[in-house]
């Protein structure tokens, strides 16, 4: 049987939907049984949507600017003849 | 930019039309590309041999990408194809200089989550009950995302890596391994250990509102 520290793992491929039908069931055993995990899972899935949808790992500040892309085509264009 | 080619549209979804155009050398179809995937192998490319060198392993890679794209059989999206011409590229120049990424070190958990346990792994500490139940609540005011953005800074650099090709580009752990190069297992653990340490975070921020400045001592 799962154990809480099992679940820290096992709830994240949960949530990625990543688990066969058995672990699954497992998984879901142990919600029904322990808060702390159920708590766990629910601010798990919190946790990851605020990173999809938050500017936390935009790497947008690192697009090229105008210039910086007509340089970077010119040179490619370059390279191709 | 050529008149012509700028009056026809690119369509972001439509790989083959893109690379017919890239090969083609059409100005239009090169402008989108660095637009559109430049940032994304710029990240990537720092959090593998760091930031100094980075802009110049992109550029390798652009060139190594422009010659291999007539061979390019598309069983990969673009996208995902470039980013692991990045990834190599970034390796490669690593391998030169005598580096090597070390995933003992990538896989390190700053979460300091397995403390959190007693021996039968029952609960210890187990995580608070957060007030805010949406991202946007958990954000107001404006302190967590210092503290997120700051933790998210620290991980181990792969486990950031492997967090943005998760969480912001929508990569499944099969196409992350390919990018990366490294197992599926392990870019299960550093996508975990990655997310446990941004859930801790936010735990702790949410007992005491303060950033979590402990780091979980290495095992």
């Amino acid at each position: 049987m799962l154990n809480c520290k099992d679940m820290t793992t096992e709830a994240q491929s949960f949530v990625d939907g990543e688990l066969g039908l058995w672990r699954r069931i497992q998984v879901r055993f142990h919600l029904f049984v322990c808060k702390y995990c159920r708590r766990y899972l629910l601010q798990l899935k919190l946790t990851i949507g605020t990173l999809q949808q938050s500017d936390l790992l935009d790497d947008e500040s690192l697009n090229p600017t105008e210039s910086e892309i007509d340089d970077l085509v010119a040179r490619l264009k370059q390279h191709d003849k | 930019m050529s008149e012509l080619n700028a009056a026809v549209p690119i369509e972001p979804e439509d790989d083959s039309e893109l690379i017919r155009r890239l090969l083609d050398q059409d100005e239009a179809a090169y402008r989108h590309v660095v637009k559109t995937y430049h940032g994304s192998m710029l990240y990537l490319a720092r959090r593998i041999v760091g930031e100094k060198i980075a802009d110049e392993v992109v550029q390798e890679a652009w060139l190594s990408v422009m010659r291999a794209l007539p061979k390019f059989e598309q069983r990969s999206k673009l996208k995902t194809w470039i980013l692991t011409i990045v990834s190599n590229e970034a390796k490669n120049r690593l391998r030169k200089e005598k580096r090597h990424i070390s995933l003992e070190a990538m896989t390190e958990d700053q979460s300091g989550m397995a403390d959190r346990f007693d021996s039968s792994g029952h609960w210890a500490e187990p995580a608070s009950t957060w007030q805010a139940d949406s991202p946007d609540a958990l954000l107001s005011g404006g302190q967590l995302s210092g503290c997120l953005e700051q933790a998210i800074v620290e991980l181990p650099d792969l486990q950031a890596a492997t967090l943005n090709l998760k969480e912001k580009q929508g990569y499944s752990l099969k196409e992350i391994c390919n990018i990366l190069d490294v197992s599926e297992s392990n870019v299960r653990v550093l996508l975990h250990r990655a997310r446990n340490k941004v859930f801790t975070v936010i735990d702790h921020f949410q007992m005491t509102g303060e950033c979590c400045t402990k780091t979980a001592p290495h095992h």
